[in-house]
């Protein structure tokens, strides 16, 4: 199997969101890496934030952390982070972690930026 | 291999079993001062020795001789003539050819122009600042880059020391010594882990022991110097005949002729000392071969601050991890369990935790956790988290599940104990009939799985909620199920369902099959049981369970 390579990516922005794409397995070795583009994002103040997870092939509970400290930093700003075309193993994952319930999951990150906001 | 053979500052030549030059470096011919390709077919023994005279190379015959039968010999203090007749200062070593490259009974000389080492001894004070660029050229000069690297490898193949170092003794005979020992520091001692001899069979199994075969007192006493911070020692160790019935010691017994002790030393940590010693049949030690038995020795000392470091991260995070997973209570009609076995890789480890404590009227509280995290940092968090849901647990007996949780939430968020975590509280009740009730609460994390005695298993799925740490405050549902005689209650970590080959779905699935088939051992032994055959040795997997008594 080809696994690729995990990484964190921020692209240009959609409207007022700022998008992170994230690749491969979203765990401890990639933590850091999203933890800083997340403190970078939060130093701007960018407070609606989307997390484009169509590449993700595995998140664990320490790349989950980070997704709650992610919302907790957008949220303090007065914003949101939305989830953009997530996998069956994050959904899952979400799931079971009543995550589900809290972020607004997306099909693909056009769809996330287009939603009205709450 | 050509790179090295090229490469500057040392001069290398090979001759076939007449004496006659087959090949060399450019650095060869200009030390001798040759035209590129003119020492090519030149008699080394004729040409570039001079005649009899004190201090030259010996003679070709008696080195093709003695490399004939496998052995290195080397000099410090020699002489080649160039090739304008004027005498060239070296030194010099000499080994067999490969069998391969086709000229038997050959010999390949590498040699470095030493006139500047000369010059530099006598003032040894300054010895050491040139030590670095010295050890190169030892590399170099000895043509053994690859032999060291074999060491390295040795050391660094396997993270168990003693047999990193069993390994190391074995690479260093015959090349560099006919006997090598390795001593390692502990507390105010030290420990003999690794010997070897040239010839096998030679050191006797066991012989490794002090009980075993005594030091000889000189060196003892260098072992003693080296490790208290003294630079290498060099014992003559001519021997007196042992007088019949006298206890043989080590030295002895290798019929050391001469013996180095050189500390395995790294910054100011002394790890040990490396014995070298040869017999009288072989040359004695110059100071190439003190060089390179000292970049020997630094290798050691590098692979040995690996290991003990790799093994120290381990060990912190894994001791801590245990530490803080306390024996269960010992609770009448309730059998209970836990397992923990840490991630493989030490910067897994940390974040997972069970418990299990009375609360008051004889109800008993189950814990499985999982702090966000694998680091020293997630294991310290986990224990904040920890004491904390002990506190508020015992804190108001009368509080379902679902409310502690909410509890321990707002207070986490509060003093911002943790980015995030999951758990399942759970409340094991005795009814005044002797049945068992349970009360959970699961926030965020896998369902409890229950096994009745008949074999059904099925996940407790209700009384879930989303994690702690994201929205402190929200209300927590509790559920109930009465736990019938004989059955199995098992909570547990994400790293036994799932990984990164394995969906939480398919996990999950497996867990009930092998639990149920598996629902007869003795707890601990299924604890066990399904941490070997589910668990991801990437991840930490924590399991606690409970076992209501059969009638």
């Amino acid at each position: 199997m080809l696994v690729p390579a995990s990484s964190v990516r921020r692209t240009g922005d959609c409207g007022p969101w700022a998008v992170v794409v994230l690749a491969g397995e979203v765990d401890l070795c990639l933590v850091p890496e999203l933890r800083e583009v997340i403190d970078a994002l939060t130093a701007e103040d960018r407070a609606w934030l989307v997390l484009d997870l169509e590449q993700v092939t595995f998140m664990d509970s320490s790349g989950l952390g980070v997704l709650v400290y992610g919302i907790r930093g957008a949220e303090a700003l007065g914003g949101g982070l939305r989830l953009a075309g997530p996998g069956v193993q994050v959904r899952r994952l979400l799931e079971l972690t009543g995550l589900d319930g809290v972020v607004e999951v997306y099909e693909d990150v056009a769809g996330a930026c287009k939603a009205p906001g709450q | 291999m050509s790179e090295l053979f090229a490469a500057a500052g040392a001069g290398v030549y090979a001759v076939d079993g007449q004496g006659l030059v087959v090949a060399c470096n450019p650095w060869a011919e200009k030390l001798l001062g040759y035209e590129p390709g003119t020492l090519i077919g030149v008699n080394a023994h004729r040409t570039l020795h001079p005649p009899a005279e004190e201090g030259s190379l010996p003679t070709q015959r008696p080195i093709l001789k003695d490399i004939a039968l496998g052995k290195r010999v080397s000099g410090d203090r020699a002489v080649l003539l160039r090739a304008d007749g004027t005498a060239l200062q070296v030194w010099w070593t000499a080994a067999p050819l490969p069998a391969h490259m086709g000229h038997d009974e050959g010999a390949v000389v590498v040699f470095h122009d030493a006139s500047a080492q000369r010059a530099r001894e006598g003032r040894r004070a300054e010895r050491y600042a040139h030590s670095e660029t010295m050890r190169e050229q030892a590399e170099y000069d000895l043509a053994e880059a690859t032999w060291l690297s074999e060491v390295t490898l040795a050391m660094v193949s396997t993270l168990d020391a003693e047999e990193a170092l069993g390994r190391v003794v074995r690479q260093l005979v015959p090349r560099i010594a006919d006997t090598a020992l390795i001593d390692v520091a502990e507390g105010r001692g030290r420990r003999r882990v690794a010997g070897a001899h040239h010839i096998p069979g030679v050191l006797p199994p066991g012989s490794l022991h002090d009980s075993a075969m005594p030091d000889r007192p000189a060196h003892a006493e260098a072992l003693r110097r080296v490790l208290k911070g003294a630079g290498p020692q060099h014992l003559n160790t001519h021997l007196p005949v042992t007088a019949p019935g006298d206890g043989q010691d080590l030295l002895t017994l290798v019929e050391a002729e001469e013996a180095v002790v050189i500390p395995i030393r790294l910054r100011a940590t002394t790890f040990g000392a490396l014995t070298l010693t040869r017999a009288p049949a072989s040359p004695p030690f110059n100071e190439a071969d003190r060089l390179l038995a000292e970049e020997v020795a630094r290798r050691i000392a590098l692979g040995l601050d690996n290991s003990r470091l790799h093994a120290a991260q381990a060990d912190i995070a894994a001791t801590l991890q245990r530490a803080l997973l306390t024996d269960l209570p010992d609770v009448a009609d309730l059998e209970l369990a836990a397992h923990y076995e840490p991630a493989q890789h030490a910067a897994e480890v940390g974040g997972d935790w069970y418990d299990a404590f009375p609360l008051e009227g004889g109800d008993i509280a189950m814990v499985i956790g999982d702090v966000t995290g694998h680091d020293i940092q997630a294991a310290s968090r986990m224990s904040e988290l920890r004491n904390m849901l002990r506190a508020l647990a015992v804190d108001r007996p009368e509080e379902a599940p679902g409310q502690i949780l909410r509890r321990l939430d707002t207070a986490q968020a509060r003093l911002t104990l943790a980015d995030s975590a999951t758990a399942v509280l759970a409340r094991l009740h005795r009814a005044t009939d002797g049945t068992w009730q349970l009360a959970w609460s699961a926030a965020g994390h896998p369902p409890p799985l229950l096994i009745t005695a008949d074999g059904t298993g099925c996940y407790l799925d209700d009384g879930h909620e989303m994690l702690l740490g994201l929205r402190p405050g929200t209300p927590r549902p509790t559920a109930r199920a009465p736990l019938p005689a004989g059955a199995t209650l098992l909570l547990y970590t994400d790293g036994l369902v799932e990984s990164r080959t394995q969906s939480l779905d398919t996990g999950m699935t497996r867990l009930r099959q092998h639990a149920t088939t598996h629902r007869h051992l003795p707890l601990p032994d299924l604890c066990a049981q399904l941490a070997r055959e589910l668990g991801d040795p990437r991840d930490d997997i924590t399991l606690i369970a409970a076992r209501t008594p059969t009638p």
